[in-house]
């Protein structure tokens, strides 16, 4: 059975590695057909993302939001609850960490100002998450719809805030806030370049992932994600399943916020999320919800972003935005090759599931789940 | 006085801004209807806006209608191919597709036209003037003043409401939707209907983005769209998938950004930022009502009949 199932994953990653392969091809042909030398293009890519010391150091910082995000996002996706509303949840946990700051004021010491800030982020952010968990529980309210639509709002908030009371009144142009106090910001990491502590916590937290990805609690919530009828035999209902998965990832985008406000800009400004949330689910795809998986999924994701503006300084005529163009490919890529991995597992498990008998209609468990499921389009 | 013209500005303003929601929204409600749902839907418009404005610059207008079109139709042929013959999740390839739309919009756009060059305006949509309207109270003026893409989508709407409900391509579409078994019973070829479907969703997606593009502007900006197709994606569903009750939403929804917009201009007493966000506020509240009904009323159906028929239509 494991050996199988081993074959298996090897041959699905394989299949994996065939479509990634494609869609780099497909971008390739695409730089070479608008007027882009492919050679200088991919030469520009390493540079900006790995080049230099300074380099590697910013594609390492964009990746710390970016695996926070994921990680959390992942938990959610375990549940089969797709959330994509990262965005405004890091904003509004943005927004919570910079009123937190400028209320306690700059009379505390460091780590004061930094657990402060964390709290109110991780707050905000899981505040912003409680609202489609609730709405979807006890409305049947499709959370992808939810979540879209409240991160147009979280952004309309922000510009509020940012014209009105968050407002740094020294600043005529800019909308931003004034600078956090000092005991407030994420001190550097002795590196050259903008890397902060909050990267090391970032690891802590996989680290905790990994160990969590073991336990109980998880297998509950895969097994929801898989049968929801069984998890409630189990114990665990789709209620406290849809709520818990959603208040973690909202606590890490929160948490995210936090650290991109406190550890990279020093200040709120209208570009706290800046693509980060949505980038956060892509990753956390592409690492298969594993921590570990998550992680290289985010150097690598990240890569693409600081290599674009190598590739556009490079080649002098090809647009960072084909960052964008290669992430969107390497997505639907690992959607693919998921796919061609799930489709071989459906079979395995119906086989296994035959097998242990496990085909019993349980009905009152199934009606309340069959009626969230209609009820969610 | 002064406030009837008022709201017949806002009116008027609603009558062009409706278009973009209820032609990607009509796309959305074929693919809904046979299964599916469209995440990538503002990676679709974004690809319908640059091409329109490259086809409207070549060729007119309606070259530029027609390259939205084709555009959004692509990538509707990918999310069907992926989907449908692919079996991979709806969700992550639209999330693929909505990065794709914007990454490659934005990348197309800036190839070719490099930075410091100064962009040619492209031919906006033709405004009809039907004089004769103009009598009407409070409407009359916007209705005699839409422009083509207003009256396109009317027209789609209905094209729309009578495929579904009076063709057999519509009858098998639905059949698809509601129970994917019975329907491979019945001989109909479900993926190939998927993928029919989505390329329509693809191409109506392209049209509302082009509309976006094309109806006053006439140029591309990087993101847009700003959310018009998840509005569209909310507007679907509150109208329970009916092509002309997703024209009443849309109108709604339409009212209220056009009188955001005129919020900027005018001093009502409140911040100008909850008129922008009061289209999004809005979809959310009826968006939790009409699922609270949605939910009661299933319920009842299963106290009902113990096992309701899964083709039922429900939704």
């Amino acid at each position: 059975m494991t050996r199988l199932r081993s074959f298996l994953n090897r041959r699905s990653t394989a299949i994996g590695a065939a479509y990634v392969v494609l869609g780099f091809v497909i971008v390739l042909i695409l730089i070479a057909g608008t007027g882009g030398d492919v050679g200088l293009a991919l030469s520009g890519w390493f540079e900006g993302a790995f080049g230099n010391g300074f380099n590697l150091v910013q594609t390492l910082a964009y990746a710390t939001p970016l695996t926070l995000v994921a990680v959390g996002v992942g938990v959610a996706l375990r549940a089969n609850v797709v959330t994509v509303g990262a965005e405004g949840q890091m904003v509004v946990g943005a927004i919570f960490s910079t009123v937190a700051a400028f209320a306690v004021g700059p009379h505390v010491p460091l780590l004061v100002g930094l657990v402060i800030g964390a709290l109110a982020g991780a707050l905000g952010g899981a505040l912003w998450s409680l609202l489609p968990a609730l709405a979807r529980v006890r409305w049947g309210v499709n959370e992808i719809l939810f979540t879209l639509l409240a991160n147009y709002i979280a952004s309309y908030l922000l510009t509020f805030l940012l014209r009105t009371a968050l407002r740094d009144p020294g600043k005529v142009v800019a909308s931003q806030s004034k600078l956090l106090p000092d005991s407030f910001d994420i001190p550097l990491l002795p590196v050259q370049g903008q890397l902060h502590w909050g990267t090391a916590l970032v690891l802590v937290l996989v680290v905790a992932a990994v160990i969590w990805n073991r336990s109980r609690g998880a297998f509950l919530i895969e097994v929801y994600g898989q049968r929801p009828i069984l998890a409630a035999r189990l114990g665990l209902t789709p209620t406290r399943a849809v709520v818990s998965t959603m208040l973690v990832s909202g606590v890490t985008a929160g948490l995210a916020g936090w650290m991109q406000l406190a550890g990279v800009a020093g200040r709120l400004g209208p570009g706290v999320s800046a693509g980060i949330g949505f980038a956060g689910l892509a990753v956390a795809v592409l690492g298969r919800g594993n921590p570990i998986g998550i992680l290289i999924a985010a150097i690598l994701y990240s890569s693409l972003t600081t290599g674009a503006n190598g590739v556009q300084v490079a080649t002098g005529t090809t647009p960072a935005s084909i960052g964008t163009v290669t992430q969107g490919v390497l997505l639907l890529a690992a959607g693919l090759a998921l796919a061609s991995g799930r489709f071989r597992q459906t079979l395995l498990s119906r086989r296994s599931r035959a097998a242990s008998g496990d085909d019993e209609d349980p009905r009152p468990a199934a009606a309340a789940v069959t009626r969230e499921v209609e009820a969610t389009p | 006085m002064t406030g009837l013209t008022f709201w017949a500005v806002v009116i008027a303003g609603a009558f062009s801004l409706c278009a973009p929601i209820v032609l990607a929204g009509l796309g959305e409600i074929f693919l809904e209807r046979a299964g599916g749902f469209n995440v990538g839907i503002e990676g679709m418009m974004l690809m319908g806006a640059v091409f329109g404005v490259i086809g409207s610059l070549r060729g007119g207008f309606w070259a530029g209608a027609l390259e939205g079109i084709l555009a959004g139709a692509v990538f509707g042929l990918l999310l069907g191919l992926a989907t449908a013959f692919g079996k991979a999740d709806m969700i992550i390839v639209g999330v693929a597709i909505g990065l794709l739309g914007a990454g490659l919009s934005t990348y197309l756009f800036q190839a070719l036209n490099p930075a410091g060059q100064t962009n040619e305006t492209a031919p906006t949509q033709p405004i009809l003037h039907l004089d004769a309207l103009t009598s009407i109270p409070l409407i009359g003026p916007g209705l005699a003043n839409a422009g083509m893409f207003f009256y396109l989508s009317v027209f789609l709407s209905i094209v729309a409401w009578w495929v579904m409900k009076h063709t057999r391509f519509g009858l098998r579409l639905r059949a698809v939707g509601d129970d994917e078994v019975v329907a491979t019973t019945r001989g109909i070829p479900v993926r190939a209907y998927r993928l029919i479907a989505a390329i329509i969703a693809g191409g109506l997606a392209g049209l509302g983005g082009a509309a976006v593009a094309l109806s006053s502007i006439g140029s591309f900006t990087p993101g847009m769209t700003g959310g018009t197709g998840f509005i569209a994606l909310a507007v679907v569903i509150i109208a329970g998938r009916s092509p002309l009750g997703l024209l009443g939403g849309a109108l709604l929804f339409a009212l209220f950004n056009s009188l955001a917009l005129l919020a900027q201009t005018k001093d009502f007493g409140l911040p100008v930022e909850i008129f922008e966000a009061l289209p999004y506020l809005v979809t959310v509240a009826i968006l939790c009502v009409v699922s609270r009904y949605l939910l009661a009323r299933s319920k009842q159906l299963g106290r009902r009949r113990s096992a309701p028929p899964a083709s039922s239509g429900i939704g």
